[in-house]
């Protein structure tokens, strides 16, 4: 059943003093509950236009964006917000970790509309232990190591317990050995039922997700089911 | 929810919160100083309004003899009385008083500053000196409630009544009266000091007794030497007019007097009522008490005012645009937070309530440190910039003493009132409002996607 679909999408950038950048051009697709996919291509290929697109944080200039059959295009700045609290959750390029606070009061943030302080602290505890990283909850965030930090990360996505979960270059920033260990993570959670749609540049780690669509100046290339 | 996400953030960044705070501080202070500066200045120069009182004079020109004058009559008198707005006429300022020794009994010494047995005088000889410094101020007043003390509370009668031409007698002050064991009812002797030696002392009945918080000072410029103490307030003698015409021996023909009017407001109208009465206009003089007196304060009230106003102003202007540079330096520094608060699904909205709840609450913190704070700010600044508002006397300038009947500072009376304290409320809210607007525009105006790049590049 698709839960993700894209009609005809562009996305066009408008910059000042500069031709505008089509960063995305007739895009059509559909992702079904349970894919686990990787989104490939060079750099400024459109991978994060689309990633943000699905990810509601931002509308397309041509076509329709459907997620969970929703038209993005039909939702206000506070639908929009909802649905990235609990719909569709990104794990950002860089973490999105606010380094001085705690690993517990990091995973707190997307509980804005939660007043149920024990179901919450739940919640954490068991999104942290799913990650591996139970230990690390009281811990700064400055302290941990980049793979601690990609956990942690992740941890806050699946918090929500939201049935899609995005992640864009998920393996950049991490060596080989802690790389694998973050895609075992996306396999778990992917076998656990959601979702899963990573963005990276690096080959050998789309060969491990279930299907790669390559895109390039925008447009989709190829998709390759790889199993 | 909010509010613990609020010290969250508070928390998060000590820096900055502590820099805002401070920078709020100094400019609630110096917004609030200058507030409270103003509105003291209003009341001061409302308050030094009422003590003046609104008086028109009318007396004989100076180049005149009493005995080229008719006096003026009765008629005109109780015609001046029935003008709108006037309180009260008394006719005898400013030549129906003068030095009487009370015969057997001493004058109150009692007084602070100088001690004028050591302020040799020039205007008296040593034995004139000695002579005036035992005896009282006999004044003779037809509306000694109107007097300005007596209207301004500042001497209350404690026993007794004021002396009018129907209850005749003298109305003394309690350390007179204690002094010299003296009660109501009590006959006194007064002579004139200057009457010829043949004359004879006047037996007046004590009619009244008032107490007043008038204080007695001497000050470095008396040039009365001892003389001087038939000046204080403790030795001031009120009777009514016909009996001070019988001690002082003057004809009871009035030849000056006073109109008390109830607020200064209608000076005007009410001197222009008293020209058209039928009197030798060609002989008489009419002037503006209030105004004279007035002007004495008139500069040094608008100098407080003016500046005050000009810290008000450039404080809130300097004070804004700074908070305003600062804040969104760190609005652009906060902005990849945002994001991130933005990406998790918190819409800007909420975004924009834990920031300006932020703001309100370092705003408050500020405001409440700077009430106490303009109290010394305002102190300092009425020291160092300001000295004439320290000691703004007109006594000071027309006498050697101070009673303190005109002891008010604008300054160091400083009220901090309600009002005030809700313009001060209102320029917190204003900051707090400036601020979130501010942020508003900023966060409908980035991308979300503009704002993550933002945090990736620092
Ligand atoms: N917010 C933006 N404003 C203007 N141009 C943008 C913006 N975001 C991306 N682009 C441009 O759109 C193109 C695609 O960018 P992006 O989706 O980030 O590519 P990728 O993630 O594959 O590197 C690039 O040319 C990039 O410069
Ligand atoms: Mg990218």
């Amino acid at each position: 059943m698709a839960i993700i679909e894209l009609r005809n999408v562009t996305k066009i950038y408008k910059v000042k003093d500069a031709p505008d950048i089509r960063a995305l051009n007739d895009v059509s697709l559909v992702i079904n509950e349970g894919d686990f996919i990787s989104v490939c291509g060079v750099s400024g290929s459109g991978k994060s236009t689309l990633l943000h697109l699905i990810g509601c944080l931002d509308r397309p200039t041509g076509g329709s964006v459907f997620v969970k059959g929703i038209d993005t295009k039909s939702l206000n700045e506070k639908g929009m917000a909802r649905m990235r609290n609990n719909t569709v959750s990104m794990v950002l390029q860089d973490f999105g970790l606010i380094p001085t606070r705690t690993v517990y009061e990091n995973l707190e943030v997307p509980f804005y509309f939660e007043s149920d302080r024990k179901a919450k602290k739940d919640k954490i505890v068991s999104a942290l232990k799913y990650v591996g990283c139970s230990e690390l909850i009281g811990r700064p965030v400055v302290k941990l190591s980049g793979g601690q930090k990609q956990r942690v990360a992740i941890a806050r996505a699946l918090v929500k317990d939201s049935p899609i979960l995005l992640a864009d270059e998920p393996t950049g920033q991490l060596d080989s050995e802690t790389k694998e260990a973050i895609m075992l993570l996306f396999h778990k959670i992917n076998k656990n039922g959601k979702t899963v749609i990573m963005v990276t540049h690096d080959n050998e780690i789309a060969k491990e997700t279930d299907k790669i669509i390559f895109i390039r100046d925008g447009r989709i290339l190829d998709t390759i089911d790889t199993k | 929810m909010i509010f613990r996400r609020t010290i969250l953030f508070i928390e998060r960044k000590h820096r900055e919160t502590v820099i805002l705070t401070v920078l709020l501080f100094l400019l609630f202070s110096f917004f609030f100083s200058g507030v409270v500066m103003y509105q003291s200045t209003e009341s001061y120069r409302d308050k030094a309004l009422a003590e003046i009182g609104a008086t028109l004079q009318i007396s004989y020109l100076p180049e005149l003899d009493e005995s080229t004058l008719d006096g003026v009559d009765q008629n005109i008198l109780s015609r001046v009385q029935s003008i709108p707005h006037v309180l009260g006429v008394d006719v005898a300022p400013p030549s129906l008083s003068g030095s009487c020794i009370p015969l057997g009994l001493k004058t109150v010494k009692t007084h602070s500053g100088f001690n004028p047995e050591q302020q040799p005088s020039p205007i008296y000889t040593d034995e004139e000196a000695r002579m005036e410094s035992d005896c009282v101020d006999l004044i003779g007043c037809s509306a000694i409630p109107l007097r300005n003390q007596f209207r301004n509370n500042m001497s209350v009668i404690s026993d007794g009544s004021f002396p009018t031409n129907d209850n005749p007698g003298v109305l003394i002050s309690r350390y007179f009266a204690e002094l010299n064991s003296l009660r109501i009812n009590d006959v006194i002797s007064l002579k004139y000091l200057y009457s010829d030696a043949s004359a004879m002392a006047s037996e007046v009945k004590i009619v009244g007794i008032y107490d007043t918080t008038l204080k007695f000072e001497i000050l470095e410029e008396n040039d009365m030497g001892v003389a001087v103490y038939k000046a204080s307030p403790y030795n001031a003698v009120f009777t009514d007019f016909d009996t001070a015409s019988k001690i002082l021996d003057r004809d009871n023909t009035v030849y000056n007097f006073k109109v008390y009017v109830d607020s200064p407001k209608n000076l005007d109208a009410v001197q222009e009522a008293v020209q058209k009465l039928p009197m030798e206009w060609d002989k008489y003089k009419i002037y503006n008490e209030t105004l004279s007196f007035y002007n004495e304060y008139a500069s040094q009230i608008d100098t407080v005012f003016s500046n005050s106003l000009r810290l008000i102003i450039l404080t809130s202007t300097v004070g804004i645009i700074l908070f305003m540079v600062v804040y969104s330096i760190w609005n652009n520094q906060r902005i990849r937070d945002i994001g991130i608060f933005e990406v998790l699904g918190e819409s800007y909205i909420h975004i924009l309530m834990i920031y300006v709840f932020e703001t309100l609450i370092l705003s408050f913190i500020a405001a409440v440190l700077s009430v106490p704070t303009s109290y010394f700010l305002i102190q300092f600044i009425s020291q160092t910039n300001s000295p004439e508002f320290v000691s703004s006397n007109i006594i000071n300038i027309i006498t050697p003493y101070d009673t303190g009947e005109y002891d008010i500072n604008p300054v160091y009376a400083v009220s901090i009132d309600i009002k005030a304290l809700l313009l001060l409320l209102i320029f917190v809210f204003m900051i707090v409002g400036i601020t979130g607007v501010a942020l508003m525009f900023l966060l409908k105006k980035s991308k979300l996607q503009e704002m993550l790049k933002a945090g990736e590049e620092s």
